[in-house]
Protein backbone atom coordinates (compact mmCIF):
# COMPACT_ATOMS: atom_id res chain seq x y z
CA UNK A 1 0.00 0.00 0.00
CA UNK A 2 2.90 2.34 0.47
CA UNK A 3 4.90 1.44 -2.19
CA UNK A 4 1.75 2.24 -4.34
CA UNK A 5 1.32 5.61 -3.05
CA UNK A 6 5.01 6.32 -3.12
CA UNK A 7 4.21 5.34 -7.51
CA UNK A 8 1.70 7.21 -7.16
CA UNK A 9 3.00 10.88 -6.10
CA UNK A 10 6.25 9.83 -8.61
CA UNK A 11 3.94 9.59 -11.53
CA UNK A 12 1.77 12.89 -10.43
CA UNK A 13 4.87 14.74 -9.65
CA UNK A 14 6.59 13.33 -12.94
CA UNK A 15 3.15 14.36 -15.56
CA UNK A 16 3.34 17.81 -13.80
CA UNK A 17 7.28 18.23 -14.26
CA UNK A 18 6.34 17.31 -18.24
CA UNK A 19 3.05 20.07 -18.05
CA UNK A 20 5.45 22.69 -17.35
CA UNK A 21 7.69 21.64 -19.83
CA UNK A 22 5.19 22.01 -22.61
CA UNK A 23 3.93 24.77 -21.26
CA UNK A 24 7.13 26.60 -21.30
CA UNK A 25 7.61 24.84 -25.24
CA UNK A 26 4.97 26.41 -25.95
CA UNK A 27 5.63 30.23 -24.64
CA UNK A 28 9.07 29.59 -26.28
CA UNK A 29 7.79 28.55 -29.76
CA UNK A 30 4.73 31.50 -29.68
CA UNK A 31 7.28 33.63 -28.60
CA UNK A 32 9.82 33.22 -32.01
CA UNK A 33 6.79 33.14 -34.03
CA UNK A 34 6.15 36.64 -33.60
CA UNK A 35 9.50 37.43 -33.31
CA UNK A 36 10.70 35.75 -36.66
CA UNK A 37 7.29 37.76 -38.09
CA UNK A 38 8.72 40.97 -36.60
CA UNK A 39 12.24 40.69 -37.98
CA UNK A 40 11.00 39.90 -41.49
CA UNK A 41 9.26 43.19 -41.22
CA UNK A 42 12.42 44.89 -40.47
CA UNK A 43 13.71 43.15 -42.98
CA UNK A 44 12.07 44.29 -45.42
CA UNK A 45 11.62 48.11 -43.99
CA UNK A 46 15.37 47.66 -44.01
CA UNK A 47 15.56 46.30 -47.79
CA UNK A 48 13.17 49.40 -48.79
CA UNK A 49 15.23 51.79 -47.05
CA UNK A 50 18.81 50.86 -48.92
CA UNK A 51 16.52 50.74 -52.39
CA UNK A 52 15.68 54.28 -51.67
CA UNK A 53 19.29 55.52 -50.71
CA UNK A 54 20.50 53.74 -53.82
CA UNK A 55 18.11 55.42 -56.32
CA UNK A 56 18.91 58.65 -54.66
CA UNK A 57 22.67 58.25 -54.85
CA UNK A 58 21.94 56.89 -58.93
CA UNK A 59 20.00 59.97 -59.34
CA UNK A 60 23.02 61.99 -57.88
CA UNK A 61 25.32 60.81 -60.47
CA UNK A 62 23.61 60.60 -63.47
CA UNK A 63 25.15 62.09 -66.65
CA UNK A 64 22.11 63.49 -67.73
CA UNK A 65 21.60 65.94 -64.78
CA UNK A 66 25.38 66.83 -63.24
CA UNK A 67 27.34 69.66 -63.48
CA UNK A 68 29.90 68.48 -65.85
CA UNK A 69 32.24 70.55 -68.07
CA UNK A 70 33.67 69.11 -71.00
CA UNK A 71 36.06 66.36 -70.23
CA UNK A 72 36.83 68.08 -66.38
CA UNK A 73 35.70 65.77 -63.11
CA UNK A 74 31.57 66.84 -62.58
CA UNK A 75 30.93 68.42 -59.65
CA UNK A 76 29.94 66.64 -56.34
CA UNK A 77 25.93 67.52 -55.31
CA UNK A 78 25.74 70.26 -58.54
CA UNK A 79 22.75 69.75 -61.14
CA UNK A 80 22.74 71.64 -63.82
CA UNK A 81 19.20 73.42 -64.80
CA UNK A 82 19.58 73.45 -68.06
CA UNK A 83 19.61 69.92 -68.17
CA UNK A 84 16.99 69.64 -65.30
CA UNK A 85 14.57 71.38 -67.75
CA UNK A 86 15.00 68.78 -70.37
CA UNK A 87 15.42 66.07 -68.48
CA UNK A 88 11.64 64.60 -67.72
CA UNK A 89 10.94 64.42 -71.25
CA UNK A 90 14.23 62.51 -72.33
CA UNK A 91 13.92 60.66 -69.04
CA UNK A 92 9.97 60.32 -70.31
CA UNK A 93 10.54 59.14 -73.64
CA UNK A 94 13.21 56.09 -72.62
CA UNK A 95 11.16 55.28 -69.34
CA UNK A 96 10.57 51.58 -70.81
CA UNK A 97 13.62 50.69 -72.26
CA UNK A 98 16.11 52.51 -69.96
CA UNK A 99 15.27 54.33 -66.80
CA UNK A 100 12.24 52.05 -65.43
CA UNK A 101 15.27 49.27 -64.78
CA UNK A 102 17.23 51.96 -62.93
CA UNK A 103 15.22 54.04 -61.05
CA UNK A 104 12.33 51.70 -60.55
CA UNK A 105 8.36 53.04 -59.12
CA UNK A 106 9.60 56.22 -57.57
CA UNK A 107 8.95 60.25 -58.01
CA UNK A 108 12.36 62.29 -58.03
CA UNK A 109 11.74 66.14 -58.11
CA UNK A 110 14.49 69.20 -57.46
CA UNK A 111 12.86 72.14 -56.05
CA UNK A 112 14.71 75.78 -56.20
CA UNK A 113 15.33 76.67 -52.82
CA UNK A 114 17.55 79.68 -53.10
CA UNK A 115 16.71 81.97 -55.22
CA UNK A 116 13.61 81.08 -54.03
CA UNK A 117 11.17 81.30 -57.80
CA UNK A 118 8.67 78.80 -57.02
CA UNK A 119 10.08 76.22 -59.72
CA UNK A 120 10.10 72.38 -59.15
CA UNK A 121 11.93 70.04 -61.78
CA UNK A 122 10.11 66.97 -61.66
CA UNK A 123 12.63 64.57 -63.24
CA UNK A 124 11.31 61.20 -63.04
CA UNK A 125 7.62 59.93 -62.14
CA UNK A 126 6.54 56.37 -62.40
CA UNK A 127 3.80 55.92 -59.44
CA UNK A 128 2.66 52.25 -58.78
CA UNK A 129 -1.51 51.80 -59.59
CA UNK A 130 -3.46 50.89 -57.20
CA UNK A 131 -7.51 50.26 -56.15
CA UNK A 132 -8.10 53.18 -54.13
CA UNK A 133 -5.34 52.07 -51.51
CA UNK A 134 -2.15 54.45 -50.86
CA UNK A 135 0.91 52.73 -51.59
CA UNK A 136 3.70 52.69 -48.77
CA UNK A 137 6.82 55.03 -50.39
CA UNK A 138 9.71 56.85 -48.80
CA UNK A 139 10.86 59.97 -49.07
CA UNK A 140 14.66 60.68 -49.20
CA UNK A 141 16.08 64.05 -49.20
CA UNK A 142 19.14 65.98 -50.50
CA UNK A 143 20.27 68.93 -50.75
CA UNK A 144 22.37 69.68 -54.07
CA UNK A 145 23.95 72.51 -55.69
CA UNK A 146 21.77 74.26 -58.81
CA UNK A 147 24.24 75.46 -61.65
CA UNK A 148 22.66 77.93 -64.06
CA UNK A 149 24.93 78.94 -66.84
CA UNK A 150 22.33 81.46 -68.31
CA UNK A 151 21.96 83.12 -65.01
CA UNK A 152 25.65 83.91 -65.51
CA UNK A 153 27.54 87.63 -65.05
CA UNK A 154 30.87 88.54 -66.10
CA UNK A 155 31.89 85.01 -66.80
CA UNK A 156 30.66 84.00 -63.33
CA UNK A 157 28.47 81.10 -63.06
CA UNK A 158 25.57 81.41 -60.50
CA UNK A 159 24.66 78.56 -58.54
CA UNK A 160 21.53 78.29 -56.15
CA UNK A 161 20.54 75.66 -53.71
CA UNK A 162 18.20 73.25 -54.46
CA UNK A 163 16.00 70.25 -52.85
CA UNK A 164 15.97 66.90 -54.04
CA UNK A 165 12.99 64.56 -53.15
CA UNK A 166 13.19 60.87 -54.43
CA UNK A 167 9.89 59.07 -53.51
CA UNK A 168 10.26 55.60 -53.41
CA UNK A 169 7.30 53.47 -53.67
CA UNK A 170 7.45 49.59 -52.40
CA UNK B 1 15.79 14.62 -9.61
CA UNK B 2 12.89 16.51 -12.59
CA UNK B 3 13.15 19.61 -10.47
CA UNK B 4 17.25 19.85 -11.45
CA UNK B 5 16.14 19.15 -15.24
CA UNK B 6 13.13 21.35 -14.76
CA UNK B 7 15.65 24.04 -13.64
CA UNK B 8 18.07 23.42 -16.39
CA UNK B 9 15.55 23.96 -18.83
CA UNK B 10 14.08 27.27 -17.11
CA UNK B 11 17.93 28.74 -17.22
CA UNK B 12 17.66 27.95 -21.20
CA UNK B 13 15.20 29.17 -22.27
CA UNK B 14 15.46 32.66 -20.13
CA UNK B 15 19.03 32.80 -21.46
CA UNK B 16 17.20 31.79 -25.15
CA UNK B 17 14.41 34.46 -24.72
CA UNK B 18 17.28 37.15 -23.38
CA UNK B 19 19.33 36.88 -26.73
CA UNK B 20 16.56 36.95 -28.75
CA UNK B 21 14.79 39.89 -27.20
CA UNK B 22 18.43 41.93 -27.23
CA UNK B 23 19.11 41.11 -30.65
CA UNK B 24 15.41 42.32 -31.66
CA UNK B 25 16.09 45.43 -29.89
CA UNK B 26 19.23 46.25 -31.65
CA UNK B 27 18.63 49.39 -34.12
CA UNK B 28 20.11 49.02 -37.00
CA UNK B 29 21.04 52.89 -37.65
CA UNK B 30 23.86 52.65 -40.75
CA UNK B 31 21.08 53.77 -43.10
CA UNK B 32 20.26 57.14 -40.94
CA UNK B 33 23.67 57.81 -40.54
CA UNK B 34 24.72 57.21 -44.13
CA UNK B 35 21.76 60.04 -44.90
CA UNK B 36 22.65 62.34 -42.24
CA UNK B 37 26.19 62.88 -43.09
CA UNK B 38 25.75 62.75 -46.92
CA UNK B 39 22.95 65.56 -46.31
CA UNK B 40 25.30 67.24 -43.99
CA UNK B 41 28.06 67.29 -46.84
CA UNK B 42 25.81 68.14 -49.51
CA UNK B 43 24.31 70.93 -48.02
CA UNK B 44 27.43 72.39 -46.63
CA UNK B 45 28.89 72.24 -50.24
CA UNK B 46 25.74 73.58 -52.12
CA UNK B 47 25.49 76.64 -49.39
CA UNK B 48 29.33 77.38 -49.52
CA UNK B 49 29.00 77.21 -53.76
CA UNK B 50 25.76 79.71 -53.76
CA UNK B 51 25.99 82.94 -55.44
CA UNK B 52 24.00 85.73 -54.46
CA UNK B 53 20.63 86.19 -56.55
CA UNK B 54 20.24 89.34 -58.98
CA UNK B 55 17.37 90.58 -56.27
CA UNK B 56 19.80 91.35 -53.80
CA UNK B 57 20.98 94.36 -55.93
CA UNK B 58 24.79 93.41 -55.47
CA UNK B 59 25.75 91.20 -58.50
CA UNK B 60 26.90 87.97 -58.93
CA UNK B 61 29.11 87.48 -55.29
CA UNK B 62 29.83 83.63 -54.02
CA UNK B 63 29.27 82.94 -50.77
CA UNK B 64 32.21 81.14 -49.89
CA UNK B 65 34.93 82.84 -51.45
CA UNK B 66 33.42 86.57 -51.27
CA UNK B 67 31.10 87.27 -48.76
CA UNK B 68 32.34 84.75 -46.24
CA UNK B 69 36.11 86.20 -46.78
CA UNK B 70 34.34 89.88 -46.61
CA UNK B 71 32.53 88.74 -43.26
CA UNK B 72 35.51 87.52 -41.65
CA UNK B 73 37.78 90.24 -42.44
CA UNK B 74 35.57 93.15 -41.33
CA UNK B 75 33.57 91.62 -38.90
CA UNK B 76 33.28 94.06 -35.88
CA UNK B 77 33.91 97.08 -38.32
CA UNK B 78 31.28 99.71 -39.23
CA UNK B 79 29.26 98.87 -42.35
CA UNK B 80 30.91 100.88 -44.48
CA UNK B 81 34.15 98.79 -44.31
CA UNK B 82 32.46 96.07 -45.84
CA UNK B 83 33.11 94.95 -49.38
CA UNK B 84 29.52 94.09 -50.10
CA UNK B 85 26.66 95.00 -49.39
CA UNK B 86 23.14 92.89 -50.65
CA UNK B 87 19.88 93.65 -49.98
CA UNK B 88 20.89 95.93 -47.64
CA UNK B 89 23.04 93.96 -45.66
CA UNK B 90 26.53 93.56 -44.36
CA UNK B 91 28.31 90.43 -45.75
CA UNK B 92 27.97 88.94 -41.81
CA UNK B 93 24.23 89.81 -41.71
CA UNK B 94 23.38 88.55 -45.37
CA UNK B 95 24.66 85.10 -44.84
CA UNK B 96 23.22 84.98 -41.45
CA UNK B 97 19.74 85.65 -42.65
CA UNK B 98 20.27 84.33 -46.03
CA UNK B 99 21.80 80.55 -44.63
CA UNK B 100 19.12 80.66 -41.73
CA UNK B 101 16.17 80.89 -44.61
CA UNK B 102 18.01 78.34 -46.95
CA UNK B 103 18.30 75.84 -43.81
CA UNK B 104 14.98 76.93 -42.56
CA UNK B 105 13.38 75.80 -45.82
CA UNK B 106 15.35 72.64 -46.63
CA UNK B 107 15.88 70.73 -42.92
CA UNK B 108 13.66 72.19 -40.74
CA UNK B 109 10.03 72.89 -42.44
CA UNK B 110 8.22 75.22 -45.28
CA UNK B 111 5.40 77.15 -45.29
CA UNK B 112 3.55 78.69 -48.01
CA UNK B 113 0.52 80.56 -47.02
CA UNK B 114 -0.38 79.17 -43.89
CA UNK B 115 0.07 75.84 -45.27
CA UNK B 116 2.74 73.67 -44.10
CA UNK B 117 4.13 71.74 -47.29
CA UNK B 118 7.12 70.29 -45.74
CA UNK B 119 8.48 69.21 -42.82
CA UNK B 120 11.93 67.41 -41.89
CA UNK B 121 12.39 68.36 -38.57
CA UNK B 122 16.40 68.15 -39.10
CA UNK B 123 18.15 69.83 -35.50
CA UNK B 124 20.99 71.79 -36.50
CA UNK B 125 23.99 74.33 -35.37
CA UNK B 126 25.82 75.92 -38.11
CA UNK B 127 28.75 78.27 -36.50
CA UNK B 128 31.13 80.50 -38.42
CA UNK B 129 34.40 81.11 -36.69
CA UNK B 130 37.91 82.86 -37.04
CA UNK B 131 40.59 80.91 -36.72
CA UNK B 132 44.10 82.37 -36.75
CA UNK B 133 47.08 81.70 -38.50
CA UNK B 134 48.58 79.90 -35.27
CA UNK B 135 45.23 77.93 -34.93
CA UNK B 136 43.35 79.24 -32.31
CA UNK B 137 39.85 80.21 -32.48
CA UNK B 138 38.92 83.87 -31.90
CA UNK B 139 35.75 85.19 -30.21
CA UNK B 140 32.88 85.79 -30.46
CA UNK B 141 31.71 83.65 -33.96
CA UNK B 142 30.80 85.60 -37.23
CA UNK B 143 27.36 83.59 -36.54
CA UNK B 144 25.99 80.83 -35.62
CA UNK B 145 22.66 79.63 -36.81
CA UNK B 146 20.17 76.76 -35.22
CA UNK B 147 16.88 75.46 -35.95
CA UNK B 148 13.87 77.43 -35.15
CA UNK B 149 13.15 75.03 -31.88
CA UNK B 150 16.52 76.82 -30.36
CA UNK B 151 17.82 72.81 -29.61
CA UNK B 152 20.29 72.87 -32.16
CA UNK B 153 22.56 70.17 -32.22
CA UNK B 154 25.03 70.20 -29.07
CA UNK B 155 28.35 68.49 -29.53
CA UNK B 156 27.17 65.86 -27.09
CA UNK B 157 25.03 64.82 -28.75
CA UNK B 158 25.36 60.82 -29.83
CA UNK B 159 23.42 60.70 -32.96
CA UNK B 160 24.87 63.51 -34.56
CA UNK B 161 27.07 64.38 -37.61
CA UNK B 162 29.13 67.24 -39.05
CA UNK B 163 30.88 68.64 -42.28
CA UNK B 164 33.48 71.36 -41.93
CA UNK B 165 34.66 73.86 -44.66
CA UNK B 166 37.63 75.79 -43.96
CA UNK B 167 37.89 79.18 -46.41
CA UNK B 168 41.31 81.36 -46.10
CA UNK B 169 41.17 84.93 -45.60
CA UNK B 170 43.61 87.52 -45.15
CA UNK B 171 43.85 86.97 -41.33
CA UNK B 172 43.48 83.70 -41.19
CA UNK B 173 40.82 80.94 -41.66
CA UNK B 174 37.58 80.70 -41.61
CA UNK B 175 36.36 77.41 -40.48
CA UNK B 176 32.39 76.34 -40.89
CA UNK B 177 30.77 73.11 -39.27
CA UNK B 178 26.98 72.34 -39.79
CA UNK B 179 26.04 69.85 -37.33
CA UNK B 180 23.25 68.07 -38.03
CA UNK B 181 21.03 65.44 -35.12
CA UNK B 182 17.55 63.52 -35.62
Amino acid sequence: MLRSRSAQARITETIAVMFIFFILIMFGIIFYASYSKNAAITKQNELFSQNAIEITTKTLFMPELLCSKGEAEPEDFCLDVLKLKHSQTILEAHVAEYYFDILGYAKISVEQVYPNDGTTYTIYEKTKVSDNTKIPSKDTNFIVSLRDETAGQGGKTAYGVGLMTVEVYK
Amino acid sequence: MEMMGLVVIVILITLGMFFMISFGLKEDKAEKKFTRKGLAASTMGAIMKATTASDENCGLIEFENDLLEDCAVNFETPDYNFQYNCGGLNSCLFLNKTIYKILNETLWEKNMAGKKIRSLKKHYLLTADRVSFEGTKQEPSLFVITDPSGRGCPKKASDADEETYFVNTGTGQVQTTLRLCN
